[in-house]
């Protein structure tokens, strides 16, 4: 009869966890996972068509929040279940990263404002550390250029630092498109290799790769 | 008339020479200051000029009371705000060493070429400082840009009563985020026992400023990695109460210790990206400054 009692129990109880996870209950885990090519983003209006070659792109899977970035692993050969969770860029595999951007209104209006405010960790000398994770600091000079149209037609400026000391090199293509109507907001999208100096043409190849994969949606 | 200053004498510089020779001398001036910058401690890496009694407040202590406060000051003085921050593209620089200056006559002050209205101007074009801020004019000549923002009044002293006007007016959809979610998420930062515009920020950056098509304020996923889709903004926030985020983020009234949890725990991040803090807090600093503009203007 105790045994009975004890299983009803047991059922009661995995019942209602069942009904609580269903219900929206369940924590998501968050983790990191390869992305299926094309995806489509539409949060920033981004399709990212198939990379050549089988370079794998990594995300982070099932986390709270949508804001997602986009990572394209330089060394084949990794998998995105080898990544850690909570590390530093400076701890990542060498990497180009597609950043989208979606509007904080006001702060962001331009280009320029896009460099300044959000595109620091490239395109800013000196850059301190960065407060939680990220880029390290770095003195090393920035070269800022055009970069033409590359990505998708806009206007878009590329920086790029060597840094012998740290042994990072990092290219970063960005662009901002505003919306003077502010019915959606601006997006800005930056796309960016961090890798060792050794590995700089390398990064350079595969972030015209990525760069060019980038449509938008509508 | 120049010749009367010619200096003929053997080996003196020409006026080219001089020239260059003076630009060398500040590039090398500013080298020295770069490296000495170099040497900073815990995340230092800015020098400036700087007088006795002159306060240096460090974020932690950047409180969005006070630099609500501090902007206000600013305004009534007619200092662009972003000039006073470390690292602004605003600093004024010294010319001879290269590096930020903050002496206190702003008088007649021009930032990039803008041009900044002194008091008692009839009119200030709308601007276009690239941070938020303030324009100021004279009273009762303002435009508001025909976006319905109210001007308003910093009172108290040096200037007699100085009418403001927001020198961009919110974007329609971010006064409807103010305006539908100020009062339910400040609810929730009470309960919470953070700032509010915390919470403001984190949710106007999930939700794009409340433009989420699924009624999901705080972008929360499924076990599939799906957003959630919600009957109504509300019924978002009342998940978010049943995250373990909401626990965790109890009484982290420091934005510092906000953003550790938002990121610490490798296993239960929100968001693993490496800007995404970064992100946030500039959504909480663009919260802080287009709030009272809102609240202004109904």
């Amino acid at each position: 009869m105790r045994l009975a009692v004890l299983l009803g129990l047991f059922v009661v109880i995995w019942i209602s966890q069942t009904i609580a996870a269903d219900l929206g209950g369940k924590e998501p885990r968050p983790h990191w996972a390869p992305v299926e090519l094309p995806y489509d983003f539409d949060r920033n209006n981004i399709r990212i068509e198939k990379l050549p070659d089988g370079f794998r792109v990594c995300s982070i899977a099932n986390s709270y929040s949508s804001d997602l970035w986009f990572y394209v692993l330089l060394d084949r050969e990794i998998g995105c279940e080898n990544l850690k969770m909570g590390t530093s860029d400076d701890d990542k595999p060498d990497f180009v990263v597609i950043a989208p951007y979606l509007d904080t209104p006001l702060v962001v209006e331009t280009l320029d404002d896009y460099i300044d405010y959000v595109g620091k960790p490239y395109c800013k000398s000196p850059r301190p550390a960065s407060k939680d994770g990220g880029l390290g600091p770095s003195t090393a000079p920035v070269s800022i250029a055009s970069a033409g149209t590359r990505i998708m037609g806009l206007n878009t400026v590329a920086c790029t630092r060597e840094d012998v000391a740290y042994d990072r090199y990092s290219k970063a293509f960005l662009a901002y498109r505003p919306d003077p109507a502010y019915k959606n907001g601006g997006r800005g999208y930056t796309v960016a290799s961090y890798v060792h100096i050794k590995n700089k043409n390398a990064a350079d190849e595969l972030l015209e790769k990525v760069t060019s994969a980038l449509k938008p949606l509508n | 008339m120049t010749e009367l200053f010619r200096n003929n004498s053997p080996g003196a510089l020409t006026r080219e020479q001089a020239v260059a020779l003076e630009k060398k001398r500040q590039k090398e001036r500013a080298r020295q200051a770069k490296a000495l910058a170099a040497q900073g401690r815990g995340g230092d890496t800015e020098m400036a000029h700087l007088t006795p009694g002159e306060i240096i407040l460090p974020e932690f202590l950047q409180t969005p009371e006070l630099l609500s406060l501090l902007r206000q000051a600013a305004a009534a003085n007619n200092i662009p705000f972003d000039s006073l921050r470390i690292g602004s593209r605003k600093n004024r620089i010294n010319p001879n060493a290269g590096l930020p200056e903050f002496e206190g006559s702003y008088d007649g002050f021009t930032d990039n070429g803008e041009s900044v209205a002194t008091i008692g101007s009839p009119y200030v074009d709308s601007g276009s400082f690239s941070s938020p801020g303030f324009d100021l004019v004279s009273g009762g000549q303002v435009d508001t840009g025909g976006g319905g923002g109210q001007p308003y009044v910093v009172p108290g002293p040096p200037t007699e009563g100085i009418t403001v006007t927001p020198k961009s007016l919110n974007p329609p959809h971010v006064n409807a985020f103010f305006r539908s979610y100020t009062g339910p998420l400040t609810a929730l930062a009470n309960e919470m026992k953070v700032p509010p515009n915390f919470i403001l920020g984190l949710a106007a950056h999930e939700s794009a400023w409340g433009q989420s098509k699924k009624n999901n304020l705080f972008g929360l996923s499924d076990a599939n990695e799906k957003p959630y889709s919600y009957p109504t903004n509300q019924a978002s926030i009342d998940a978010f109460r049943g995250t373990q985020f909401f626990n965790r983020l109890q009484g982290k009234s420091n934005l510092d210790d906000f953003m550790r949890e938002l990121g610490e725990d490798p296993n239960n991040m929100y968001n693993n990206h490496s800007g995404y803090t970064d992100l946030i807090r500039g959504a909480i600093d663009t919260v802080n400054n287009r709030l009272p503009i809102w609240e202004q203007g109904h």
